[in-house]
């Protein structure tokens, strides 16, 4: 067994490291309390990434980018982590959409790639539904093709950042009569526009980042469509396919480690119970998921079949963690209680941490997917 | 950076699985075992370890009825003390010592507790019970005589040699039989369809796989401690590691035997010989807790924590 990062990836590490140093000011979650500052400086963040070359780094070459490893994209989400840096309002842009645009995007919409990258641009997703969540196939927003438009009408809901976006990927039924998966087409749209209402979910961690977002004959030029009519399916797994198993990961090592300190320090002294040894070889053992995805990537960073496992293991182990953070330290993890974005206390903690079994494919999809994908059991 | 077990590990586990392979005689498995050498390792350095957990993992994969950890065992603690016919147990509570597959000729017995370790002589001791759950261990219950004292002595290496090699027949024991396991869910039909299309199954399967497998990786690294970093980090990881695995293989195991529905309770059907192996060694030392308590002893400030949750980041474990 190897733990050791590449020297191609430590010396990465090293530059990314000297330029968080540089640029990322250690408190700006207190600094930046109110949403207006926090949007502010979540955009002068994506000005700055993008400036200091750290924007889009898994993208190629061509499109600005600098084509990481699987690797370097790791030690990327480590380090990020590490310093609890904020993820820019741009960041959909640079990982999920960005990609889908280069490989089904025609010439003119290709011209969508700059601003991703500079952060002028913010993209949300516009997928899922109120009845169409862990079965996104079944989504019934609709695309009447209407001359050289279609009118778009339906609702998308947990859309990130939908208040805020100018730039919408949006996944609608262009033909209800074909199956499921292959009446599906993908849309580029510019925001706002008429017909559109955009209406704030707030959450119980103290942010509102989802929105619901309603589409009330929207038009659309035919341009704006991605891909042919009939492929949106096939947008839309690329887009969420990128292997991303080893970052969230080692970023959920972070959460998990923010929480084991928070859980010591709030103790009443005295060795640590059970309870937290276990979420401390939890902890370990995520990190070594993670660096066992990265270890199994052929080159075409793809990750291998751990990136299930790897998501199920940690988002359940950091839930039980803040359970047993939460039980144990009890009226004082009440009391320490700041109903804040970004607040770093046990029953915080605990909050943030019931979204990540549902979030990105929920628990249950990712037995499915490890029942049937990797240990090969009939459907 | 590279997640696999060694070359050395590998070929010996898969060089006992070939060894025990159509093989359900004891005495043929022991020869088979001995003339691999399986007996001789001296798993006191990293490459006598790695091929010391190589074996135990093959051992696991056939719930052999062979304690190969305690013969194994039995030669760390000689190399330790400098005692011939020596052998490792646990203190009980009372007073009491327990030693699994105790040698023929044993003249001394290490007893682990809470605090370290005593040296009994063989002749201080009487023997109170003696009895077998789990083929080819039998476990000895022994009670000192009036006025016997043991010496203490300082043991840690070999405690550590024993969780790390209890650790890897028992996660190797649990993923054989998540392997078996699977085999049964895409062949047995209930219902028009087999098993293994049902949700409710393949979610507790792949519970069992995920646990198991974040658990191998834990105790590969708690091993990989022995030789590289400081002694009373690798022993506080062994110990929350055998308390995490236990945890996580036990509850493979009831899975696993609970899919395979009525026939997983005859005797002549394999699923309880490997449940005896996991639960045998998940209750090497005590439960769980105690071993979580005992590994918590290291943790006793924030920089103790940080130490022990991260790793140094520059060597290369073997």
């Amino acid at each position: 067994m190897n733990l050791d990062w590449s020297p191609e990836s430590e010396a990465f590490r090293a530059r990314l490291v000297a330029w968080l140093d540089k640029n990322l000011i250690p408190d700006w979650t207190r600094r930046y309390a109110t949403p207006e500052s926090l949007v502010g400086f979540q955009r002068d963040w994506d000005r700055r990434l993008f400036a200091g070359g750290w924007a889009g780094i898994w993208w190629p070459k061509e499109f600005g980018g600098s084509e990481a490893t699987l690797e370097q994209r790791a030690v990327y989400a480590q380090e990020m982590a590490r310093v609890g840096a904020p993820d820019g309002l741009a960041s959909f842009g640079r990982i999920f959409i960005g990609p889908g645009i280069m490989k089904f995007g025609t010439p003119e919409q290709r011209d969508l790639l700059p601003p991703i990258l500079s952060g002028e641009a913010v993209w949300c997703q516009g997928f899922s539904e109120p009845e169409a969540g862990s079965d996104l196939a079944s989504l019934r927003t609709s695309a009447v093709r209407d001359g050289e438009s279609y009118r778009i009408n339906g609702t998308k809901i947990w859309t990130t950042r939908g208040h805020l976006a100018t730039h919408c990927l949006l996944l609608a039924r262009t033909d209800p009569a074909a199956p499921k998966h292959k009446g599906l087409t993908a849309f580029l749209l510019k925001l706002p526009c008429p017909g559109l209402t955009v209406r704030p979910l707030p959450q119980i961690n103290s942010k509102s980042d989802f929105n619901q977002l309603y589409f009330d004959d929207v038009r659309v030029d035919a341009t704006q469509r991605l891909g042919e009519e009939g492929q949106g399916w096939e947008v839309a797994l690329y887009v969420l396919g990128h292997e991303r198993g080893a970052a969230m990961a080692l970023r959920g090592t972070m959460n998990m480690e923010q929480t084991l300190r928070a859980w010591f320090a709030g103790g009443a002294g005295g060795p640590p119970s059970a309870a937290f040894m276990r979420s401390t070889v939890e902890t370990v053992a995520t990190r070594l998921l993670a660096y066992k995805i990265v270890s199994e990537d052929d080159g075409r960073s793809k990750g291998g079949q751990s990136g299930p496992v790897a998501k199920l293991f940690w988002t359940e182990a950091w839930q039980r963690m803040a359970e047993a953070a939460f039980l144990e330290t009890g009226v004082g993890a009440q009391a320490d209680h700041k109903a804040a974005p970004f607040a770093d206390d046990i029953a915080s903690l605990f909050l943030d941490s019931r979204r990540v079994t549902i979030s990105g494919g929920t628990a249950e999809i990712q037995r499915n997917l490890i029942a049937t994908r990797l240990l090969g059991l009939p459907r | 950076m590279d997640m696999t077990r060694s070359e050395t590990e590998r070929t010996a586990e898969d060089g006992v699985l070939r060894l025990l392979a159509n093989t359900t005689e004891v005495t043929v498995a022991i020869e088979r075992l001995a003339d691999f050498g399986a007996f001789d390792i001296d798993a006191t350095d990293a490459e006598g370890l790695a091929l010391a957990l190589g074996v135990v993992r093959g051992v696991g994969r056939t719930a052999a009825p062979i304690d190969i950890t305690a013969g194994i065992l039995a030669r760390v603690a000689g190399g330790v003390t400098g005692l011939p016919a020596i052998c490792v147990g646990h203190a009980l509570a009372g007073g009491e010592v327990s030693v699994a597959s105790m040698p023929e000729g044993a003249l001394t017995v290490i007893a682990f507790d809470d605090s370290g370790a005593s040296l009994w002589e063989i002749g201080d001791l009487e023997l109170v019970a003696k009895g077998g759950f789990d083929a080819g261990c039998e476990v000895t219950r022994w009670r000192p005589r009036a006025g016997a004292q043991a010496d203490r002595l300082h043991a840690a290496p070999v405690a550590m040699v024993r969780l790390a090699l209890v650790d890897a027949e028992m996660i190797a024991a649990a993923e054989e039989m998540i392997a078996r396991t699977l085999d049964h869910l895409k062949t047995r039909m209930q219902f028009g369809r087999p098993i293994g299309t049902f949700q409710a199954l393949q979610h507790r399967i792949a519970d069992a796989h995920v646990a198991v497998q974040a658990a191998g990786l834990a105790c590969d690294y708690a091993a990989a401690l022995i030789h590289v970093d400081d002694a009373g980090k690798a022993l506080a990881w062994l110990r929350a590691c055998h308390a995490y695995s236990a945890e996580a293989a036990t509850r493979a195991a009831q899975t696993c035997f609970q899919l395979h529905g009525g026939m997983a309770f005859t005797a002549e059907f394999w699923p309880h010989r490997w449940l005896r192996r996991v639960f045998r060694l998940a209750a090497d030392g005590g439960p769980p807790e105690r071993h979580y308590q005992l590994a918590a002893r290291y943790i006793r400030s924030e920089d103790d924590l940080g130490r022990f949750i991260t790793h140094s980041g520059r060597e290369e474990v073997p």
